[in-house]
């Protein structure tokens, strides 16, 4: 049930950031599969407290594959979209993601820095992978025209840098036993 | 009447958690809708990450009662456990996508620390 329960919320969620930029007859299409799941939901909720445990499980189990068809009817959407939107949106998409983390490393940065006196040496690292960043952002904003598939790889790449700063400056705070990630 | 200086500084510390957890918030949605769009997002790493997310929300709310109440030890404990649960799922959903899986200290640290933890919707 629980697994069913939490599908059925990964839907709605979906949904919701997707509701006002899709058609509305693919919005319609969505939400119809989703009330047949929504359906099955209740059903097995209501056999379940019946004691009726077999049949419940039939119903849970097809109210995922129910969730899964609504779900579908999103997906579809979302990959034509990247695909058909090409390779300038998703730069776009992409610079503002790595604005945005850029911004957060920053923070991180100064944090550490300034309010608790950590070092330069101890972030090296995080600052010689925001170094590589910057070469993977020139070469790619270079070629973005020209060749826009092999910029967006640089762009990965630059945000791929740019995380594992992040990743550092939040490792050293956990071997300085600031933060503790919990597993 | 100003603060004590150290309740100052917890006061100060606390407004830097909560500016840095919200900003990572934020990041984590839009890299998440990205991650959604662009076709590259496994269902299982979707719903593990929106948990560690609605997780981090509620450790929010608590820092923020806590901090209402002036017990600005607690609130700081609260934050970092969002922003310790915000870190967790920001590693994963960034790892988790395929083209990036050569990045290899960031690979190890997800291996090191999660790989037991995620079990079944590990893809490396």
């Amino acid at each position: 049930m629980n697994e069913a329960q939490h599908r059925f919320r990964l839907f709605q969620w979906y949904f919701n950031s997707k509701k006002n930029s899709m058609p509305k007859t693919q919005a319609v299409k969505a939400i119809n599969e989703s009330w047949k799941a929504l359906n099955l939901l209740e059903e097995g909720q209501m056999a379940l407290a019946q004691g009726r445990v077999r049949e419940a499980s039939g119903l849970f189990n097809s109210t995922y594959s129910g969730v899964q068809s609504a779900l579908n009817v999103l997906h579809a959407r979302g990959t034509s979209v990247a695909r058909n939107q090409g390779y300038a949106q998703t730069i776009a998409w992409i610079k503002q993601i790595l604005s945005n983390y850029y911004y957060q490393f920053q923070m991180l940065y100064k944090f550490y820095t300034e309010f608790h006196g950590y070092s330069v040496d101890m972030l090296k690292d995080a600052l010689r992978h925001i170094g590589v960043m910057s070469n993977y952002v020139s070469m790619a904003a270079r070629d973005e025209v020209t060749k826009p598939s092999e910029a967006l790889a640089r762009y990965e790449l630059a945000l791929a840098n740019l995380m594992e700063a992040i990743l550092y400056i939040n490792q050293t705070a956990e071997r300085e036993k600031y933060i503790k990630i919990k597993v | 009447m100003p603060l004590p200086v150290l309740t100052k500084l917890k006061a100060d510390e606390l407004q830097w958690l909560k500016f840095l957890t919200q900003t990572m918030m934020n990041n984590l949605r839009q890299v998440f809708e990205y991650h959604r769009a662009s076709g590259h997002m496994d269902l299982g790493v979707a719903m593990w990450v929106m948990d560690q997310v609605s997780s981090a929300a509620k450790d929010i709310e608590r820092s923020d009662r806590q901090e209402k109440s002036n017990r600005y030890g607690a609130a700081i404990n609260e934050m970092k456990d969002a922003y310790a649960t915000l870190i967790r799922a920001e590693s994963y959903l960034y790892v988790s996508r395929t083209p990036l899986w050569n990045i290899e200290s960031a690979k190890q640290f997800m291996d090191r620390k999660y790989r037991r933890y995620l079990g079944h919707i590990y893809t490396g």
